[in-house]
């Protein structure tokens, strides 16, 4: 592989004059002792000089014109996508937000039906758990029968946690739990 | 996502707060579960323990620790809202109604709901060849239950058995 010399970048510039005075000097002292880009900007000359042989080919006005015509063609259609492309990207933070609040609305409908039905007033948590859950304290202020034949009384349990009033009836035998209701 | 967290925030607050406030200043949801507590012939008693409708599931460890029946039998379970300084009546089996009027709660801040209770019977009775109803208090209490408690009564006799009440409120 040749290595590649730092003057050989301005070598075509060289062959085309183009480059500063200053430099050309420079680039024209260093290819007289430099032989690989003496040899290069031969190269670089004898391309030159077939290039200039050959002429350039005629093109006529129809030709240019068709050729415009299609160029604009193209170069409307790039720019369409382009616009296209942009649109959406505009219509993502517009939208986004309008969808947000309607899934941030439909999420607090969520959270406020759940509340309702386990912790509101009508929930059904509370009552679905039983008496286990809950303290059963009670306290009886006061206690009475207006009927004949029926005597009030009222008990409560610790373990488990329970008050019960409870009347007995001429009609009925049997009590409490050893002497209660129900008991023979 | 910062929208849908503010907005479940303010739900859970409300949730929080809602109930507390809503419920204990205007009244008390009560519920009233109807049961038939009875004693079987010896012949059908047998070994088993005491047969329980599975309605009555979240009863079992009270009533069969409180009572020495061995038949317990779901009848109904109704429930109503009632505000206080108001009443609200349950029908039940063979006449009988209950009546409900919550007084307040939570006073002194003991979060206990005082309400009276009244057990009625009513009866047909024919006076002079008119029919008129004869109303008899057969229990009337006044008791200050746990917000959220149950409290069991009972007595009354009726087909197969006597009369259980399992009383819940909350406020």
């Amino acid at each position: 592989m040749r290595r590649s010399c730092k003057f050989e970048r301005y070598l075509t510039a060289f062959a085309d004059g183009e480059l500063p005075e200053k430099l050309n000097r420079k680039v024209e002292a260093h290819i007289a002792r430099c032989g690989a880009c003496a040899s290069e900007l031969d190269s670089i000359r004898a391309s030159d000089r077939i290039l200039k042989s050959h002429r350039v080919p005629a093109v006529s006005d129809d030709t240019w014109a068709q050729f415009r015509h299609g160029l604009k063609l193209e170069l409307d259609a790039v720019d369409r996508e382009s616009r296209r492309a942009a649109k959406v990207r505009e219509t993502r933070p517009v939208h986004a937000p309008v969808w947000g609040r309607a899934y941030a609305l439909a999420a607090a409908c969520v959270v406020v039906l759940f509340a309702v039905l386990i912790v509101g007033p009508f929930g059904v948590g509370p009552w679905r758990g039983g008496t286990a859950a809950a303290s059963n304290e009670c306290i009886v202020d006061s206690i009475e029968s207006l009927a004949a034949g029926y005597t009030p009384m009222f008990f409560s349990s610790e373990d488990p946690e329970m008050t019960v009033i409870w009347v007995f009836s001429e009609e009925v035998e049997g009590g409490i739990r050893g002497e209660g209701p129900g008991a023979k | 996502m910062r929208t849908t967290v503010i907005a479940c925030s303010i739900a859970l607050l409300l949730m929080l707060a809602a109930p507390a406030s809503a419920a204990s200043s205007r009244g008390i949801v009560v519920e009233v579960t109807s049961i038939t507590a009875a004693t079987r012939p010896a012949s059908e008693r047998g070994e088993a323990a005491a047969a329980l409708d599975p309605r009555l599931a979240p009863f079992s460890k009270n009533l069969r620790s409180l009572f020495a029946y061995d038949s317990y039998t779901f009848l109904n379970k109704d429930r109503d809202a009632v505000e206080f300084g108001e009443a609200t009546v349950f029908k039940l089996p063979e006449h009988l109604s209950i009546e409900i009027a919550p007084e307040q709660l939570g006073r002194d801040g003991s979060n206990m709901i005082e309400m009276v209770v009244t057990l009625f019977r009513e009866e047909p009775r024919r006076e002079g060849g008119r029919e008129t109803p004869k109303r008899e208090v057969v229990l009337r209490t006044k008791i200050r239950l746990k917000n959220g408690g149950t409290v069991l009564l009972g007595g009354p006799p009726i087909r197969g058995g006597v009369l259980v009440l399992a009383l819940s409120a909350r406020g």
